[in-house]
């Protein structure tokens, strides 16, 4: 049966009313109904798909997905789904005369159902629902997302975590540490002479030098499980996951002299002339019993005696004995 | 109780195991990456363990997919992935990392269709080689948690028939299950089924 046969009928005059795509194929997946909507999208009148079969009339469909779940539509009698998420642009549809030119597919949702029809020979129904609104309307949403995400997770100066995603982060691993009885350590390093820093240059030369330790800061950690933060306004904390006291002295010495080789002029320091930074680690094990606010005030007392000592200097403090030791 | 004779377990093992190799295909497919399934373990519980059995695991959330399948016999087919496992498939096929409450229909869909692919390949394995017809509603997908995940049906289909299949993308191996609910009569039917395929291959 071929449209011309059917052209009069009145639910084929229904089934090309309708705002989305539909194809009816016979067992041999020839076209016997080709709507429209999909005329319009593909560009192939209703005349030129007719009797012919659909990887003839789309050849971009053989090999496909779609050519199998047709295949067990007719065969198996089974409906199937194919996402835009996975599939996106699968048949050459364009919504205007401009996509087709600027070749930009719509995005689709095609579902293939089974059909029990022996008075017309139909086997499987192709539906076709324009999927491009919703596509972008949710790249839109995705994008923003993720602003948001950055935003509430990130300090906006220099790109590192935010107090907010340190105190979660810190949270977190103490948690793994208490679980796994590995060490953790904590440094919090801060910028010696800073505020004077900025009443001599002034804020924007400020905020420059806080980038500019913020990425040395950033590529003083190790590839995976480190996190540096801005821990307040000239002030940079490091959570060091599985760290001994014996890796991590090295480490917050390392950072000392990193902050300290930018070689950042800085007159106002009564310590150097440039740019230093005084360090307090803590490590350890946690216990039970432990919370991170311990970690924290053991890494706060060894800043305290880092500057006592006399600033640009790296000092870590013992919970176990109360005592304290230079790094590096 | 019911049960698989030797003849009749291997059978459906080998049925199903054409089944999930053509999934694996398709899935390879779509990702253009290689994508393995495993050959599945059959087994036939009843409810209450099919329940420990799901449930046992540590997980708490799941991702299902199901589709009501009706013919020779009927069955309620199920994909059943634990959450974190869901949104693994969900990341390895469509790209970037996210949370549930950020999987949009678009997500969704998409583990409706990897569903939808082992489902029907799985019944179509079964169509094809025990010459029997089903139809099927199309895929359906949820979340739910432990509690929600009651396997639906009443005392009329006190047995599950559960394919254990590791799913496995970019060299990530991800578990998961594959379960029909059966009431007795579809399970006899099936069983009748099996015997004819057995009988017409000469082993019963």
């Amino acid at each position: 049966m071929s449209l011309a046969d059917t052209g009069g009928n009145g639910l084929h005059s229904v089934i090309d009313r309708l705002e989305i795509g539909i194809a009816v194929l016979d067992r041999e997946t020839r076209v016997i109904h080709w709507n429209r909507w999909l005329a319009a999208r593909s560009g192939i009148e209703p005349g030129r798909a007719a009797d012919r079969p659909l990887s003839d009339v789309l050849p971009e469909t053989v090999g496909t997905r779609l050519e199998m779940a047709v295949d067990q539509a007719i065969r198996n009698h089974l409906p199937a789904l194919l996402s835009p998420a996975l599939h996106g642009t699968l048949l050459p549809l364009f919504q205007t005369a401009d996509e087709r030119r600027l070749n930009r597919r719509m995005h689709q949702l095609i579902h293939v159902l089974p059909v029990d029809d022996p008075q017309q020979s139909a086997a499987c129904i192709i539906q076709i629902n324009d999927m491009t609104a919703t596509v972008s309307r949710e790249r839109v949403l995705r994008q923003q997302a993720e602003h948001l995400r950055r935003s509430t997770h990130q300090d906006p100066l220099t790109g590192l975590a935010n107090r907010r995603l340190f105190d979660e982060t810190l949270a977190g691993e103490f948690a793994k540490a208490q679980g796994s009885g590995q060490p953790l350590a904590l440094v919090i390093a801060d910028l010696d002479h800073f505020s004077d820093f900025n009443t001599l240059y002034g804020r924007e030369k400020g905020d420059a030098t806080l980038r500019e330790i913020g990425k040395a800061c950033q590529a003083a950690l190790r590839p995976y499980g480190d996190l540096a933060a801005r821990y307040n306004g000239d002030e940079f904390a490091f959570i060091l996951p599985n760290l001994t006291a014996e890796a991590a002295r090295p480490f917050a010495e390392n950072l000392r002299v990193r902050i300290q080789t930018l070689n950042i002029a800085n007159e106002a320091s009564e310590t150097a002339s440039k740019v230093t930074a005084s360090l307090g680690l803590a490590v350890f094990v946690p216990s039970h019993e432990a919370d991170t606010n311990t970690l924290l005030s053991a890494a706060e007392i060894a800043l305290y005696q880092a500057k006592h000592e006399g600033r640009n200097r790296a000092v870590s403090f013992s919970l176990d004995d109360g005592s304290f030791r230079i790094c590096g | 109780m019911i049960h698989l004779n030797e003849l009749q377990h291997d059978a459906l093992g080998e049925i199903f195991n054409i089944g999930v190799g053509r999934a694996a295909s398709s899935l390879s497919q779509i990702v253009q990456d290689e994508v393995l399934l495993s050959a599945p373990e059959v087994l036939l519980v009843d409810r209450n363990e099919a329940a420990q059995l799901l449930l046992g695991t540590e997980f708490r959330h799941f991702s299902t997919v199901s589709q009501q399948f009706s013919g020779a016999f009927e069955a309620n087919a199920m994909l059943i992935f634990p959450e974190s496992n869901a949104l693994e498939i969900v990341r390895l096929m469509v790209g970037p990392h996210m949370s549930v409450a950020e999987l949009s229909e678009f997500e969704q869909e998409a583990m409706c269709e990897i569903g939808n692919i082992i489902l029907n390949a799985c019944m179509g394995s079964l169509a094809d080689l025990l010459h029997i017809r089903f139809d099927s509603t199309l895929p359906l997908h949820r979340f739910g948690t432990t509690q929600s995940l009651q396997l639906p049906g009443d005392g009329d289909n006190p047995l599950v028939l559960i394919l254990q299949v590791d799913l496995i993308i970019s060299q990530q191996r991800i578990q998961g299950h594959i379960i029909f609910l059966l009431s007795v009569s579809s399970l006899s039917a099936l069983i009748d089924c099996l015997n004819n395929y057995l009988r017409a291959q000469g082993l019963a």
